[in-house]
């Protein structure tokens, strides 16, 4: 018999713990390439596998109390913000130095991709992280202005303003780091 | 369209087709996450309700056996108020002592009033 307070590597299912690893799984096939690339977008992190495995014990513990009066993606957004939130605070602040894009004479077009991506994820940093997150569910995860509001809980009208702003600093970022567009 | 609004749409352009990717998960990414909420799952176990009466049953224990104690230094003053008696007492000695010297001191003078 296993002690008590001793991690199990592998303990046996019943079919109440089967039916739900069977749940948790299909929701993590589904979701979990949202989940990584949101919080790579918010947090531009070395540790990205923790915080997706954060972000996953979450809603493991949360979904017996998730009853589906949100959908299920808006519920794993809102999971996520949060993770990346908590990571947010624990980082550290990031310098608004200006970022000069490298040279792009002489690069080929794979080359001169991950150079624009860096840039991308360097500007995305410079953001506030309500401007980020509002910038990477909006635009790069498609969600509407509506699923966006729940997820943060602020009006329709931030979300907008906030997207509005993201996108005009960044605008003015891309346009001194020397970006082509 | 206004140039601004064109703007904005070649941004968004850029920065969709730019968006930055994250390195691909771990093959056996899923079976840690497990492995962790499994872990989680037998460290949370002593908040379960065995352990919980058996820590209310314990806090009940511990105020039985301390109310007496409490109740005790009730009728068995600390030291400190021991101290404070006795302090009280020896300014009243001395207060009377004072106010009989005065007094007679007063007679003295004043003897009609006696």
């Amino acid at each position: 018999m296993a002690k008590k307070g001793v991690a199990v590597a592998n303990p046996p299912l019943d079919a109440a713990a089967r039916a739900k690893t069977a749940e948790f799984r299909a929701i993590y096939d589904e979701h979990s390439p949202m989940v990584r690339r949101i919080l790579y977008n918010i947090c531009y992190s070395a540790d990205i596998d923790d915080l997706v495995q954060e972000t996953f014990l979450r809603i493991w513990r949360g979904l017996k109390n998730f009853h589906g009066s949100s959908t299920i993606r808006t519920w794993i957004y809102r999971i996520t913000v949060n993770t990346a939130l908590d990571s947010f605070r624990k980082s550290k602040p990031i310098g608004r130095e200006v970022e000069l894009m490298p040279e792009l004479a002489g690069k080929n077009e794979e080359e001169k991709e991950a150079i624009f991506r860096d840039l991308v994820g360097k500007g995305l940093q410079k953001l506030s992280f309500d401007h980020r997150t509002a910038l990477t569910l909006n635009l790069f995860e498609g969600a509407s202005l509506k699923e966006i509001a729940e997820i943060t809980g602020v009006p329709e009208g931030t979300v907008k303003s906030r997207l509005h702003f993201a996108k005009k600093e960044f605008g003015e970022f891309l346009k001194i780091s020397g970006a082509p567009i | 369209m206004k140039i601004e609004e064109q703007e904005m749409k070649k941004l968004d352009e850029f920065l969709i087709k730019n968006r930055p990717m994250p390195p691909r998960p771990k093959p056996d990414e899923f079976n840690s996450i497990i492995q962790k909420v499994a872990k989680s799952d037998t460290i949370k176990e002593p908040s379960s309700p065995s352990y919980l009466w058996l820590a209310i049953a314990a806090g009940i224990v511990a105020i039985m056996i301390s109310y007496p104690m409490l109740d005790n230094q009730k009728s068995n003053p600390l030291p400190t108020a021991k101290i404070n008696g006795e302090l009280e007492l020896f300014i009243s000695e001395s207060f009377s002592e004072i106010w009989n010297e005065e007094e007679s001191e007063y007679a003295a003078y004043f003897p009609e009033e006696n």
